[in-house]
């Protein structure tokens, strides 16, 4: 791929110098970085998106639409064609449907407390996040909202005909991630979707870790609802995120406020996108979404899926040769994310993950990764796992070195 | 609306999103437009309403319904 670069740029980003893994480090030694936590935030961007950023905030930092000057203008456009590239990404034909939020958990927050009301059932999955478990519980508790979840098996899979079981005329709405931010599984949303269709149930899917990484066509796949953030694999600023709200659809807005429309009222506006939008919203974070968006349009998923499955199999392989480590999730070959999980041994995953950091500079996350049902599903709570994340601007001497370091670390 | 020459004409539209989205389907019209506040006039929205000689009005609004969008208002504004 043209526009990977080696590990040298990203050093040069972080201003840290070399060092090959296993070698001891001398003391006060500048450490190489390894980031293979790309499931939690794209730590390093497309130059792009730096540019936009600053170029917003140096040219038009204006507060977008609420005035009549260039500013303020140029500023409202910046978010209108954010606003298309994203629509333009996922499929939506209508773009004043795609809104923007803080990041993916206020997108799932939005629809389940803007559509779901007392004594309704939800139907979702054993293996969500906590941005969907936390809500629905807090739901739970709160309006009497009734839960079926529907177990997946121990490497994380959903099965088809169960959740279309568990599925009723009765069911008020469906929520299921899209790929599993502990092991990568990846769902069937398309089949899903259709089974909760012929009961006339929408569908809310979580696709914080694969929009930008799989092609998603809101349109083709009939998704009622879909949440996504933009810092990671659309490699957009953190504190964005997007919803999408089909046609048909209307939620109660968790917000109410400005808008730059219909100011002689005091009542918030429902049409979209001002009816689930208020207040000033983060315009430079906007055009850096858009401009990451635009980024991976361009690259391509095909591409991108490639470069970043090619990662995750290499360090699945890797990892299924060292001795007492053992890796969850799907088996190599399948549907997935590049999101890999293992342990080592009866090792201390946190020390672990101290150890890969300090000695070999290389960053992944230990731990529950915010979602202690999945980590039940796959039999891992409560210590959780070890997990690697490649990104697009990772490359195979990443994964050769962070494969050396486990080696090392589980070597004893 | 009847075409009146060298008077301007305001389409006002009911958020930001749907202003920025009809100026970039009349501006591919080639349709001569500008992005001005909402006259006083009209509404006392702080908005932003597109601005465009009336001779354009009816261009104005087919180009729109070819694209199934349509203004909430089109009035012709005092002034230059």
């Amino acid at each position: 791929m043209g526009r990977i670069l080696g590990r040298g740029a990203f050093e040069m980003l972080n201003g840290v110098g070399r060092m090959r893994p296993g070698r001891r480090l001398k003391k006060n030694a500048p450490l190489q970085t390894i980031y293979l936590d790309n499931a939690a935030t794209t730590a390093r961007k497309p130059e792009s998106v730096y540019v936009a950023v600053d170029h917003v905030l140096r040219t038009a930092s204006a507060n977008p639409g609420r005035s009549g000057h260039r500013l303020s203008i140029n500023a409202a456009r910046i978010v209108f064609e954010a606003r298309q590239a994203v629509a333009e990404l996922i499929g939506a034909k209508d773009s004043s449907r795609v809104l923007f939020t803080a990041n993916c958990t206020e997108s799932v927050n939005t629809v389940l407390k803007g559509f779901l009301g007392p004594g309704d059932e939800v139907v979702t999955t054993s293996m969500e996040h906590n941005s969907v478990a936390r809500p629905l519980r807090f739901l739970e508790h709160e309006i009497g909202l009734k839960l079926r979840i529907v177990q997946c098996d121990r490497r994380g899979n959903l099965d088809r005909q169960e959740m279309a079981r568990a599925i009723s005329k009765g069911t008020r709405l469906v929520v299921m991630l899209h790929g599993s931010n502990v092991t990568g599984t990846v769902f069937p949303i398309e089949d899903v979707v259709t089974d909760a269709h012929k009961k006339g149930v929408p569908v809310l899917v979580d696709a914080a870790q694969t929009a930008g990484f799989w092609e998603i066509d809101v349109g083709k796949a009939r998704i009622d609802f879909l949440a996504f953030s933009g810092h990671k694999a659309l490699y957009g600023p953190q504190g964005t995120g997007c919803l999408y709200v089909a046609e048909g659809h209307a939620l109660k807005s968790l917000k109410h406020g400005g808008t730059g429309s219909r100011s002689e009222e005091d009542v918030h506006p429902r049409f979209l996108p001002d009816g689930l939008e208020a207040g000033t919203p983060n315009t430079p974070g906007i055009a850096g979404l858009a401009a990451g968006t635009r980024f991976v349009a361009q690259e391509g998923h095909r591409k991108i899926q490639k470069h970043e499955i090619d990662l995750a199999h290499d360090i699945m392989h890797g990892l299924g040769h060292v001795r007492g480590v053992r890796v969850y999730g799907p088996l190599p070959g399948g549907l997935r994310c590049p999101v890999i999980s293992f342990t080592i041994g009866g090792m201390d995953n946190g020390a672990v993950a101290m150890r890969l950091e300090r000695e070999f500079g290389v960053m992944c996350r230990s731990g529950l990764h915010c979602a202690p049902w999945a980590h039940r599903t796959i039999g891992t709570y409560p210590h959780g796992t070890l997990r690697f994340s490649p990104g697009l601007f990772n490359t195979i001497d990443d994964v050769v070195m962070a494969l050396e370091a486990v080696r090392a670390i589980a070597k004893g | 609306m009847k075409p009146s020459p060298k008077k301007k004409c305001c389409a006002t539209f009911s958020s930001v999103h749907h202003v920025l989205q009809a100026e970039k389907v009349l501006q591919d019209a080639g349709i001569t437009l500008d992005s001005i506040p909402v006259p006083r006039e009209i509404s006392s929205d702080c908005g932003i309403c597109l601005s465009f000689s009336c001779e354009d009005g009816e261009r104005v609004e087919k180009a729109l319904k070819a694209r199934g969008l349509s203004c909430e208002r089109m009035v012709e504004v005092a002034g230059k």
